[in-house]
């Protein structure tokens, strides 16, 4: 039972009680006393009558006497008066009945009124002649004790009530303070670490919320401590000190993730940018000038960039040199570019400079090359720039595969066809239950039994500006799938779409109509949208959860405020990037990084998954750093789902 | 020590109550001892004279007693309330009437019926009355004797200290009588004190509280 309901019984069961109690003792109380009237009322009357017939009581004739004790009796207090003679024969005798006009006869059962026969003695001369009874009329005495009682219970009641209310606002007083305390407990529960504002007067109430408040603000600092060692983890491994972009490690991982990721659909440009003159400078004008160069370029590299509708990371890979990945750009624009990036250089180029500021070489990419051969590739083109006017090279031979033309009729004759294939990887837990299997989407080629690759047909979808019709198409198809599927089932859709606000309504809308399967549903995102447009994007998040759907961030680990943006969509699971967790056995850093990111997202109740596992000493670490669940060749191998 | 005596004095009176079936006074040396504190020597002795009358009159025939009872108290001073109290109507107790040596009639006859009520005789048989007394032209009050209900009653007066038939006490006009214990609880009522109430008991119970009452908070003055 609740407190309020508690103290409000207990408090109305005290009230009555001395409600109650108080009615019955008043109501007693003036019974006693009335009966107490009553009895001397008679007395006296007895007393003074009998002193009035005295001097003819010993008339033979008794009619003066009658009218005497008529003259008292009339008056209509009386129940009865008898006088006998001293032989005890009636001589004259007078009753009334009790008149009990307006009161209640359960009243009288339950206070009975008696009043006594009062008497005394006449006597004629010395001698004893008679006696003379006299008994009140208890009437009048009924009528006093239930006004009485009326006005008690009236104002009893009266108090009682006002007491209840009482009783009500102190049971809010205590109540509200406490509900509020307990709703607070439950957002630190969630990570949030709001204060309370009240200021209840009651002491012992006003402790608790201060210890509450307390309570929350040493959490929230603890949370955000393991934030920050979190993110200096990454930092000391993967952030270049002076200019704080990426290092080369960071660059490795990151460039060998697209190059051997072919569900990252990754296709783009690698830019290298040398600081030509940095040698010289360090010489001549020392290690300080030399590092404002580097600064100022790089700064530069990023504010221009930063300007560019597209997605672009910059690592620094050694003392002159800067490796730039472009991707969501077409050719045109890529050498556009490097044409304005060498400009600005060239506008900012000083005295000393004396090789000039930077040169550039670039080269494209698509997942699937080799990435010893690409480096090769772009940095020949740099030399040749280091030579060349420009101060700029692309690499000869920028992509070649289908023209623009082919692909549009291909993805026209896919978006006609209205089907899509998927083929399905189980995630696990390490003792083997599967959480739920992810779906890749394929399309058959019609030229051939294949499908067609992927690594290209989603590039060449985003040029065309296809991604959000294909999206719409693959999430129609799966959904028509998963009516006929049993089990969890994770689907991918391109960061592109997820972005549109018009494409956001449009999967709202088919979430909606999905019914109940959708439980069975795991949108997978990446960990890029969130830094686009986010308030936007988390209230589309935010809807997509109320329907019951399951979120999972992917490719979780790069980007540096993300775990921030954690505790704001709380997503059902947190997919790690793989590149933290290839060879992780043997790569400490990695390690440190790993096991702090886990701790927090279990801080939030977010399970964390492990992607590209293919060995069993990867999975065995993994385990011990208490990763919930895996996935890779590992755990099993992607399978078509059709049957 | 005054709690402790009051206390012990009480309960005492409290036992002998409920063993004796005649119900009466009891008296020990302490209660002594406080009238002779308090009132003197023969003060002191006058209430054991009273104690003695009622001890060694207890199986005489009932005229000895009215005589015996009449003749003792007959020897104390006749004197109005507002010189003897400084009150107006004070009904003193047996004990306050014989320790200061006087009272007026109704001290008289409230003392003398309470001797005989002592002494076994019933309540039925014994009345105050109210009368005039004729020669002196004033209010008084006697005690009068039923031998049977419709008898002529016996006066015992202190104005005339022979116990004589009503009808040869021409000097006195009857006006009203009283049954002895109602009047004497009912009088105690009227001047405020409390009174036990029912049973039979309850006139001697709360003459006996008054008199230890009147002797112990007069202690101290």
């Amino acid at each position: 039972m609740p407190l309020s309901r508690q103290l409000v019984l207990s408090l109305f069961a005290i009230f009555l009680a001395l409600f109650i109690g108080a009615l019955w003792i008043n109501v007693s109380n003036t019974k006693n006393f009335i009966e107490q009237q009553l009895t001397s009322h008679a007395q006296d009357t007895a007393t003074s009558l009998g002193m009035s017939i005295t001097p003819y009581i010993g008339d033979e004739d008794v009619s003066l006497i009658d009218t005497m004790i008529n003259a008292i009796f009339d008056r209509g207090y009386y129940s009865s008066i008898v006088l006998k003679d001293n032989e005890g024969k009636i001589l004259i005798e007078k009753h009334n009945p009790v008149s009990l006009e307006h009161v209640p006869s359960w009243f009288i059962d339950m206070f009975p009124l008696t009043p006594p026969v009062r008497q005394t003695e006449i006597n004629d001369g010395w001698t004893i002649a008679g006696q003379l009874s006299v008994q009140s009329n208890p009437g009048i005495g009924y009528g006093q004790l239930w006004d009485n009682a009326l006005d008690s219970f009236r104002l009893i009641l009266l108090v009682f009530l006002v007491g209840l209310v009482l009783v009500w606002f102190l049971v809010r007083m205590v109540t509200i303070p406490i509900m509020a305390v307990v709703q607070q407990a439950e957002a630190i529960s969630q990570q949030k670490f709001d204060k309370l504002n009240l200021k209840p007067k009651t002491l012992e109430l006003r402790i608790i919320v201060d210890a509450i408040n307390r309570m929350s603000e040493r959490l929230s600092d603890l949370f955000t401590r393991l934030s920050n060692q979190t993110e200096r983890y990454r930092d000391f491994a993967y952030s270049d000190g002076l200019t704080k972009v990426g290092n080369r490690r960071a660059f490795d991982l990151a460039f060998e993730q697209m190059l051997e990721d072919p569900e990252q659909h990754s296709i783009g440009f690698l830019m290298l940018v040398r600081l030509s003159s940095l040698n010289q400078v360090n010489r001549n004008l020392g290690l300080l000038e030399g590092d404002a160069y580097i600064k100022m370029v790089c700064d530069l590299l990023n504010e221009h960039l930063n300007q560019q509708d597209m997605h672009f990371t910059m690592y620094r890979l050694n003392g002159a040199d800067f490796a730039l990945i472009l991707e969501d750009i077409d050719e045109v624009k890529c050498l556009a570019l490097c044409q304005q990036l060498i400009d600005k250089c060239n506008g900012i180029e000083k005295f000393e400079y004396e090789s000039g500021t930077a040169h550039i070489g670039v080269g494209s990419f698509t997942c699937g090359d080799n990435k010893k051969v690409i480096l090769e590739q772009v940095d020949s083109a740099l030399t040749q720039a280091t030579l060349s006017q420009l101060k700029w090279q692309a690499v000869d031979q920028l992509q070649t595969v289908k023209s623009h033309d082919t692909w549009r009729e291909q993805i026209k004759a896919l978006l006609a066809d209205d089907t899509a294939h998927f083929i399905g990887q189980p995630i696990k837990s390490f003792s083997g239950d599967e959480i739920y299997q992810e779906w890749l989407a394929r399309f058959p080629d019609p030229q051939s039994e294949q499908y067609l690759p992927m690594a290209e047909l989603i590039p060449a979808t985003i040029r065309l500006d296809f991604s959000e019709k294909l999206d719409e198409l693959l999430v129609r198809c799966a959904f028509k799938k998963l009516l006929n599927h049993n089990g969890n089932v994770g689907l991918n859709i391109s960061r592109l779409s997820l972005l549109k606000p018009s494409f956001q309504v449009w999967l709202l809308t088919q979430l909606t109509q999905l019914g109940a399967q959708r439980t069975e549903l795991v949108l997978e995102i990446p960990e890029r949208c969130l830094f686009a447009d986010t308030h936007n994007f988390l209230s589309f998040i935010a809807k997509v959860q109320n329907l019951k759907v399951k979120i999972t961030i992917e490719r979780f680990g790069a980007q540096i405020a993300s775990i921030t943006h954690l505790r704001a969509i709380k997503p059902d699971y947190l997919k790690l990037d793989g590149r933290f967790t290839k060879n992780i056995h043997t790569e400490k850093d990695n390690q440190l990084f790993v096991h702090s990111l886990v701790n927090i997202a279990h801080g939030l109740n977010i399970k964390v998954i492990a992607e590209k596992i293919e060995t069993e000493q990867e999975a065995t670490m993994l385990q011990a750093m208490h990763v919930d669940y895996i996935q890779g060749y590992f755990v099993g191998r992607p399978q078509s789902i059709e049957n | 020590m005054r709690v402790v005596n009051v206390v012990r004095t009480l309960f005492v009176f409290w036992v002998v109550f409920h063993l004796s079936a005649k119900a009466t006074f009891l008296f020990n040396e302490a209660l002594f001892q406080k009238v002779q504190v308090r009132f003197g020597v023969d003060a002191s002795k006058r209430v054991r004279d009273w104690q003695h009358l009622i001890a060694q009159n207890d199986d005489v025939s009932t005229a000895d007693k009215l005589y015996e009872v009449n003749q003792f108290f007959n020897r104390l001073y006749f004197v109005d309330d507002l010189t003897h109290w400084n009150k107006n109507d004070y009904w003193a107790t047996p004990v306050e009437f014989l320790a200061t040596n006087g009272g007026d009639c109704e001290d008289f006859s409230i003392a003398k019926y309470f001797s005989l009520r002592a002494l076994g005789v019933p309540t039925e048989k014994l009345r105050l009355m109210y009368v005039k007394a004729l020669r002196y032209n004033m209010a008084h009050m006697v005690l009068a004797y039923y031998e049977t209900p419709n008898a002529i009653p016996l006066v015992l007066d202190n104005l005339n200290p022979d116990i004589l038939p009503a009808n040869q006490r021409r000097d006195l006009q009857p006006v009203y009588s009283f049954n002895g214990d109602g009047l004497w609880l009912a009088k105690e009522q009227g001047q405020g004190k409390q009174v036990q109430k029912g049973g039979n008991n309850g006139l001697w119970e709360d003459l006996n509280k008054r008199m230890m009452q009147e002797l112990n908070t007069n202690e101290d003055k």
